[in-house]
């Protein structure tokens, strides 16, 4: 009984629902598209349920680390969470405190996230020095070409090294950069084809405990 | 105060917080990054919560819709024992409906969304011809270079000693050239993403300005 409720019924709903899922994509049969569209549907339902019990789990975990080292961190991170989902629930249901919901996302996630954004040019730069300090190999040499090549390229000089410079950057993009990026998002698509059908063939059941 | 100053000196010190991580992991910036974590995490349990109110609420008034909506819910419900490692395993079915359609969905994007129209786009010579000879070089270089990025995967080597040797001489500089072209391409999208962050974090070191020239003016600075 225990191996048809943690192995068996779990592969079979998954098997059974992926091949009825890409049959729907595949075939166009507006039978399997309407089922598609309706298993699609349930995903997103699901995945709700699955944020809301990350988010108990997130609340859950920093509770515990309250009580500990640095605990002040994980109140705040608590505390700005129930605030904002608060917040944005009485925004949705109620239109005078729309606003405030809308000051909050102005002027405390808008700001945050870019900011964040913007110190991955201080990390990218850090870690090209790094690069050019530790990994001293033709790889990391022509990496290192290829991004000055790029940026040089972007700045509008002055001729002569404009009229050949600007060329040369969109022919390296369009050309060299691209088949690279080509090639890689083909292996990664190869890749991708391949995990999915090992789990819809049931060689692997990440939803199975054993 | 009005609520935009009021706003203008929140963002201020937020973003002066997290830029203070220029000078070195500390305090300002971890308490920043741990807001930021909170109110995103916070934002999206709200729109998740929304979601399931505005597809669960108005179906429960239509029979039909109600007989569609038993099973994600009664799943979703199930999914949430997974917060409690005694009943964990009650949400594996859950689990195994979201990894299927996952897996299904990801397979036929892979294949219909990125390898089909990528191996497409390589195009075939007639229109690498319509650029002359220079097209024609050019579209050479791109479909080499693209087989041989691909070729730099190939970490799977036969048993048979003969039959590896063959593979080698094979793959072996096919690789090695398809690496130059990878490098390249990493080379060109880190140049791009440089450029990216670095246009956003001049806009904000733009606002960090403006707003503390604001905040000092008010206090007649």
């Amino acid at each position: 009984m225990e191996r048809l409720t943690q192995r068996i019924l779990p592969a079979s709903i998954a098997i059974a629902a992926g091949i009825l899922v890409l049959a729907g994509y595949l075939l166009p049969v507006p039978f399997l598209t309407a089922i598609r569209d309706e298993l699609v549907r349930w995903a997103v339902i699901l995945a709700a349920f699955a944020w809301i019990l990350g988010f108990f789990n997130l609340l859950r975990v920093h509770l515990g680390q309250m009580r500990r080292k640095g605990g002040l961190y994980s109140f705040v991170l608590i505390l700005s969470a129930l605030f904002t989902l608060v917040l944005t629930l009485l925004a949705s249901l109620n239109t005078p405190l729309r606003f405030v919901g809308d000051w909050w996302f102005q002027y405390v996630l808008s700001p945050l996230q870019a900011t964040v954004f913007g110190l991955i040019a201080i990390a990218l730069a850090t870690a090209a020095f790094h690069l050019i300090r530790n990994r001293r190999e033709v790889g990391a040499l022509i990496f290192l070409i290829s991004a000055l090549i790029v940026l040089i390229g972007t700045i509008p000089l002055p001729a002569p090294v404009g009229t050949w410079l600007a060329p040369l950057r969109e022919w390296w993009m369009s050309v060299l950069a691209t088949a690279g990026i080509r090639g890689f998002l083909i292996g990664v698509g190869l890749g991708t084809l391949l995990v999915g059908l090992r789990v819809l063939v049931g060689l692997d059941r990440p939803y199975s405990e054993r | 105060m009005t609520p935009d100053l009021a706003g203008l000196i929140v963002g201020t010190l937020l973003t002066l917080m997290v830029l203070s991580y220029i000078l070195g992991d500390n305090p300002f910036y971890r308490l920043a990054l741990h807001i930021l974590v909170g109110v995103t995490v916070g934002y999206g349990t709200a729109v998740a919560l929304t979601m399931l109110f505005q597809t669960v609420l108005p179906a429960l008034g239509d029979p039909a819709g109600r007989l569609s909506l038993i099973v994600p819910v009664v799943l979703g419900i199930l999914l949430l024992f997974k917060g409690f490692p005694r009943w964990a395993s009650w949400g594996n079915l859950s689990t195994a409906l979201l990894v299927g359609i996952g897996a299904a969905v990801a397979l036929s994007g892979a294949l219909l969304g990125t390898i089909i129209p990528q191996a497409r786009a390589v195009g075939p010579v007639w229109n690498w011809l319509q650029g002359g000879w220079i097209g024609l070089l050019n579209g050479l270089l791109m479909a080499v270079g693209t087989a041989c990025a691909l070729l730099a995967f190939a970490f799977a080597v036969p048993r048979n000693p003969s039959l590896r040797r063959l593979w080698n001489g094979m793959v072996g500089l096919p690789g090695r050239l398809g690496r130059v072209f990878l490098m390249i391409a990493f080379g060109a999208a880190f140049a791009t993403a440089l450029t990216a962050s670095l246009s956003v974090l001049v806009g904000r070191v733009y606002t960090v300005v403006e707003g503390l020239q604001r905040i000092l003016s008010i206090w007649g600075l």
